[in-house]
């Protein structure tokens, strides 16, 4: 909002500089955004009385004029090419080095041979128009006394060599507020006035609201209001004898300096008080209305032609918005906007003024419906209270009469749906030390309050204060609210900080999925993964590329009523479509090759979602829906290598101690993004873990997935590997290979089983053996793996150490379907040498086995 | 006697020339085997013995004993000689060039050092294969994640606990219970993002922490001294402002928690998160769920001496968050006294944060997760 520093300087008496004010007034919570001049760029600009003029010697179109900017005895010469001057007129002067409206600067030089020391200016120049000065519009130059001024006024407006923006009232600094929510008594320049006097300690002068009242008129119109819980008070007067004309200077220079143009008189009345007291009010041409004045909701579909352009703006209305009408028409948007059937016009002689207070809730839906802000709804939006309204109305009569001196008015014709009640607190000095943690002496907090209008003193005991809300300030509730205006007034800078001397002892603690996610986040990183952090909601489209059916997206995942855009559509079900954009946004910037993670959530409808939940009575207790941690990490680039990410998940899986398998054929006809050939899903290997503990946490996993996949003892799922299949590359617009590992960490770190301890290292000398065989292609290492896994486990437990895969070969000497495996496997024990004989056993035993279980050819022993 | 002596100088002559002339440590072994081994000189001189005198045979031996340790010597000497030499030789040819970057031995891993290429298989000048893992460059994490265990950790040494919640959350968490009115502006379409829903209670996405205060205050009882990271969500996107933005909420109930106490916490945060002379101060403001409510400003710390300052715009004063004494209608909305207990809460929002700490201009370079800028939070 802006506040012209002149203009609060007629309501509050303070030497202190627009600089100054604005700092006072953030630091009491009435934040200023900014100070401006409203001179703008302009300098060097003055009034000039033309004394002579005299066409160019070498140019027809040009004239040369004497002018005298108020040194007497100096004329300056200065060449014009407009035609409307004469001796005798005032006009602006740009003199040399001048500034004009737009930045430009004008210097002093040679026309055709004749010196010029500057420029005479237009209204153009000036950055004015018709409505802020007369004569402003004209073709030419400006000429200040051409218009209303009085020939005997003339000494008395326009003083020769005073600076042009002292006489068009912009040698004016004007304050940017922010007016806070919870503060619609601060949406005016009296407003600010107030907060400015409490904060400076300076007097606030009253605001003159007097007017004579003609006991002879009366509203002709009735006023119906037939829905006073949409407008709670409703006043017109009825204004008979008026002239429509221009308004006085002062009256043009306010409304300029906060944004207005000047219409006429008596719409600039309007205007005034909106932008003075915040009360916003509406004249109608009293001529132009027929039958009784009705408030009442629009029906659905009614048609209302509203001011603005020459034609007027044409709404369509619904039940939900509240309109001024009569017997015949709609008058007004309440609280937004007037109909142009309506008007003041030129003509106008009679008018009927209105104060109301419409409900704020209603003005907001119909604004923002119809995308129709004004300063009038946007003052209803935060709220007005009744009592201004009333001090509203007055000052504009008052202000009617003052310059349409003959103004008739009648007395109010008034709707009010309660009479506003004076509203008092009592509050103990205790409570607001106790709040503040320093203690503020009584009288100070009395004085702080009487300068915001509360009147307040303290109860016989001492140890309260009884305080009268003003009725300005709805916002003040309890006790707490007064503490605010204490402090806001005293100063913040007087608070000492503690940290919680009178508060229990605590241990700070981070959550244990917290600690385990640092934990993951560095293994990754020094694996030089990038850490990555998009969007939560991706497109329809997005997910379509991954292979996703349209129904599939509709039924199976979360989609935002109100998106910004398609592209931010559905609460993203998977981390890949969001990751699979930032590879293809790379690649598009040259960026090659990368390894990428991000740990985020993926968010899935889960069927009661929304509906309450039975067992609770707290109230907001709902089923909400599925919200899974996820970690996504990839690989892209023309080297990304499915085991290079495969050995990460291994990292992982070292980390958290969580052993995993892989089953191929990951792809589902919903899911069908992964190479079918270079996939995998991972789950939980829980057979293969001895450790109880662990044992317990992959049975309570499954508990805790689904019941379905106990039922059917579905190993739990980890997440899912693969090469990304080339057709869902292509619909990314990625060419490079890409291998993606996604995890759903809750999993994860639900299974999690890291003890670290020590076990005894062997002193005896180990022994290592090779085992080379044939075996068919189609057979999983990860069997073979298994098998040998399961002979150490059950036989050799304390004299095998470790089984290795150490070669894979396939081609010459391997007979075509086959491929060749050899296992390296180191044998030890922790109490003596072993012998070769007991190794030859064990490794017959394991030939046995694979020649048996797989039909393996055994190569050499 | 004296022929022997004879003989024996002549070996040694010969074997120091022969020795000399070596020039590896094989032709040595030759000369150890030509004069010590089984049909070498001196153990032809060894066989002589036999036709010696008795009486005189000690001496004769010592003297040819003498000779082969002699001759030993000679052989070690220029035998340790060579191995130097030979193993000088070896370490030179061994050279490398030390200012050749890591990564160029990288192996596999060497493509992902941004140089967008994958390591040639005989990367070596020397025959030694460099470890791909060696060179394999440092990731890095998100400079929101790095902003966002800045502050976690601090809190965590100020002795506050972490809490989460959803993201997707009901009206009466997100709005109701924290003293947000129902034509409250911020639950209008325009600035809250709600979910497609069939049942009665409105979903929205969580626009604060905020909630968490109301689920942690409802499960939990006080004293509480809690922070929350995470995720918020408003219908707003411009280079200030994002869709998707993340917050760091905090909370403190217990019985003495005062309007200093805030002030204390944060100015502590400040100094922490910005440096030592970081200075703060409160300016009034409102929120719904907090009476009296603060803007807590800070020093500017990037206004240099006479040029314009595009941060604070000349204002001296940055905006860092909003805080309050918790209001007591949201305390009672969760069953707590507010005649016993008092509350302070703040919340901070990580990007702004992260943009003021790395001078980074637009908040949409956060989440485009471009790879140039990833790495240089290395």
């Amino acid at each position: 909002m802006r506040v012209p520093v002149s203009w609060l300087k007629e309501y509050v008496k303070t030497n202190l500089t627009a600089e100054a004010i604005a700092e006072r007034l953030t630091s009491v919570g009435l934040e200023v955004d900014g100070v401006e001049y409203a001179g703008g760029q302009i300098g060097g600009i003055v009034v000039g009385k033309i004394e002579s003029v005299q066409k160019h010697k070498d140019a027809d179109k040009l004239l040369v004029c004497m002018l005298n900017v108020g040194c007497k005895d100096n004329l300056v010469q200065i060449v014009t090419g407009a035609k409307n001057v004469s001796v005798g007129d005032l006009v602006p002067v740009a003199l040399d080095s001048a500034t004009i409206a737009n930045g430009k600067q004008i210097f002093a030089g040679e026309i055709r041979g004749a010196k010029s020391y500057g420029m005479l200016c237009s209204g153009d120049e000036l950055g004015i128009t018709e409505c802020d000065y007369l004569g402003a519009g004209a073709d030419g130059i400006l000429i200040l006394n051409s218009a209303n001024i009085p020939k005997a006024d003339l000494s008395k407006h326009l003083k020769v060599g005073e600076c042009i923006l002292k006489v068009l009232g912009r040698d004016e600094y004007v304050l940017d507020v922010s007016v806070l929510a919870n503060r619609p008594d601060c949406q005016s320049v009296f407003g600010v006035a107030r907060e400015v006097s409490a904060a400076t300690n300076s007097k606030l002068k009253e605001l003159d609201v007097s007017f004579a009242t003609d006991k002879s008129l009366r509203v002709a119109q009735k006023i119906i209001n037939e829905c006073l819980t949409d407008c709670s008070s409703y006043t017109a007067h009825f204004v008979d004898n008026i002239s429509v004309g221009n308004s006085p200077k002062w009256l043009k220079h306010h409304l300029k300096n906060v944004g207005v143009n000047s219409i006429n008189n008596i719409v600039d009345i309007s205007n005034y008080v909106l932008f003075e007291v915040g009360q916003p009010l509406h004249m109608f041409d009293a001529d132009k209305i027929d039958g009784a004045i009705t408030v009442r909701r629009a029906r659905e579909g009614e048609k209302f032609v509203g001011l603005g352009g020459d034609t007027g703006v044409k709404l369509t209305l619904s039940k939900e918005d509240i309109v001024i009408a009569d017997d015949k028409k709609i008058l007004a948007l309440a609280g937004i906007l007037g109909g142009l059937c309506s008007s003041v016009s030129a003509t106008t002689t009679r008018v009927v003024i209105e104060a109301a207070n419409f409900s704020k809730a209603l003005v907001r839906k119909t604004s923002r419906r119809l995308g129709l802000s004004t300063d009038s709804s946007r003052r209803f939006e935060k709220g007005v209270d009744n009592t201004s309204v009333e001090i509203g109305l007055n000052r504009a009569l008052h202000l009617l009469q003052k310059i349409s001196p003959g103004a008739k008015i009648s007395a109010a014709r008034t709707q009010v749906a309660t009479k506003p009640k004076k509203a008092s607190l009592v509050y103990a000095l205790a409570d607001i030390e106790k709040k503040l943690g320093i203690s503020i002496k009584a009288d100070t907090q009395i004085k702080i309050l009487n300068s915001l209008g509360f009147g307040a003193n303290i109860t016989s005991c001492k140890t309260k204060i009884n305080c009268i809300i003003p009725h300005y300030r709805q916002d003040i509730e309890t006790y707490e609210d007064i503490t605010e205006e204490i402090i806001r007034i005293y100063g913040f800078e007087k608070l000492v900080p503690t940290l919680l001397a009178n508060s229990c002892i605590s241990l700070g603690k981070n959550l244990p999925a917290n600690n385990k996610m640092a934990e993951l986040k560095v293994k990754l990183i020094a694996k030089g993964f990038l850490e990555t952090i998009t969007y939560s909601f991706i497109s329809e489209k997005d997910l379509a590329n991954l292979g996703m059916s349209a129904d599939f997206i509709n039924n199976n995942t979360i989609h935002l009523q109100n998106p910004l855009t398609e592209e931010f559509q559905v609460m993203r079900p998977t981390l890949l479509a969001s990751l699979l954009k930032v590879v293809a946004s790379n690649l598009s910037k040259r960026n090659l090759s990368a390894r990428l993670f991000e740990v985020g959530k993926t968010y899935l409808p889960s069927k009661a979602s929304g509906e309450k939940v039975a067992s609770q009575k707290t109230k907001g207790q709902f089923e909400l829906p599925t919200e899974n941690k996820k970690l996504i990490f990839l690989e892209y680039g023309a080297g990304a290598d499915f085991f290079s990410v495969k050995s990460v998940l291994d990292t992982i899986s070292d980390v958290f101690g969580v052993r995993y398998k892989v089953v191929d054929n990951v792809n589902t006809a919903e899911n069908s993004y992964f190479h079918p050939y270079q996939s995998a899903s991972i789950v939980l290997d829980c057979a293969s873990n001895k450790d109880s503990a662990s044992k317990k946490d992959c049975d309570r996993n499954k508990d805790s997935v689904s019941s379905k996949d106990r039922a059917t003892n579905k190993p739990t799922s980890l997440g899912t590997i693969g090469t990304i299949h080339p057709s869902t590359l292509q619909n990314f617009g990625i060419n490079v290979r890409v291998v993606v590992c996604e995890i759903c960490l809750d999993t994860l770190f639900a299974s999690a089983n890291k003890a670290v301890a020590f076990s005894p290292i062997s002193k005896y000398p180990s022994v290592q053996r090779d085992l080379s065989f044939i075996l068919k292609d189609t057979i999983r290492a990860g069997d073979v793996i298994d098998l040998l896994e399961q002979i150490k486990t059950e036989k050799y437990n304390n004299i095998l150490q470790d089984i290795t895969l150490q070669d894979i070969y396939k081609g010459e000497q391997i007979k075509e379907g086959h491929k060749s495996f050899m296992f390296n496997f180191t044998f030890n024990s922790l109490q003596r040498t072993l012998k070769d004989a007991e190794i030859n056993e064990a490794m017959g035993v394991v030939a046995d086995s694979l020649v048996k279980t797989y039909n393996v050819e055994i190569r050499d022993a | 006697m004296d022929m022997l002596r004879d003989k024996i100088e002549k070996i040694l002559d010969e074997v120091r020339a022969a020795v000399l002339a070596c020039s590896g440590s094989a032709a040595i072994l030759d000369v150890r085997v030509k004069y010590l081994g089984k049909a070498g000189a001196i153990t032809e001189l060894k066989k002589g013995l036999r036709d010696v005198a008795a009486e005189e045979r000690p001496a004769f031996g010592a003297l040819i004993n003498d000779a082969a340790g002699e001759i030993e010597s000679i052989i070690e000497s220029k035998l340790s000689e060579i191995k130097l030499k030979e193993l000088n030789a070896q370490l030179e040819s061994e050279k490398i060039d030390t200012s050749v970057p890591s990564y160029f031995f990288g192996g596999h891993s060497g493509g992902y050092g941004g140089t967008g290429q994958v390591g040639k298989a005989d990367k070596t000048n020397s025959g030694v294969v460099s470890s791909g893992v060696a060179s394999l460059p440092l990731g890095s994490y998100h400079p929101l994640t790095l902003v966002r265990e800045k502050m976690v950790d601090i809190f965590l040494r100020l002795g506050f606990e972490v809490k989460d919640g959803p993201e997707i959350e009901t009206d009466y968490y997100c709005f109701e219970a924290l003293n947000i009115p129902k034509d409250h502006p911020a639950r209008d379409m325009q600035d809250t993002f709600y979910i497609q829903s069939k049942s009665k209670e409105k979903l929205v996405l969580r626009t604060h922490t905020s909630s968490v205060q109301i689920r942690t205050m409802l499960s939990e009882k006080p004293p509480l001294k809690i922070v929350v990271p995470g995720k918020v969500y408003r219908a707003d996107h411009s280079a200030r402002h994002s869709p998707m933005f993340s917050q760091l909420e905090g909370l403190v109930v217990d019985k003495n928690v005062n309007l200093q106490d805030l002030l204390g916490v944060l100015s502590l945060f400040a100094k922490e998160l910005f440096g030592a002379d970081t200075k703060i101060r409160f300016r009034p403001s409102f929120f719904p769920y907090t009476e009296p409510s603060v803007e807590v400003d800070m020093v500017c710390i990037f206004c240099a001496e006479g040029s314009r300052c595009l941060v604070c715009q000349n204002s001296g004063y940055i905006e860092i968050l909003g805080a309050g004494l918790v209001h007591p209608k949201v305390l009672a909305n969760c069953g707590i006294d507010s005649k016993v207990y008092s509350g302070l809460a703040f919340g901070v929002g990580l990007e702004r944060v992260a943009m003021l700490l790395y001078g980074i201009p637009d908040i949409r370079m956060l989440f485009e997760n471009d790879v140039r800028l990833l790495r240089q939070f290395v």
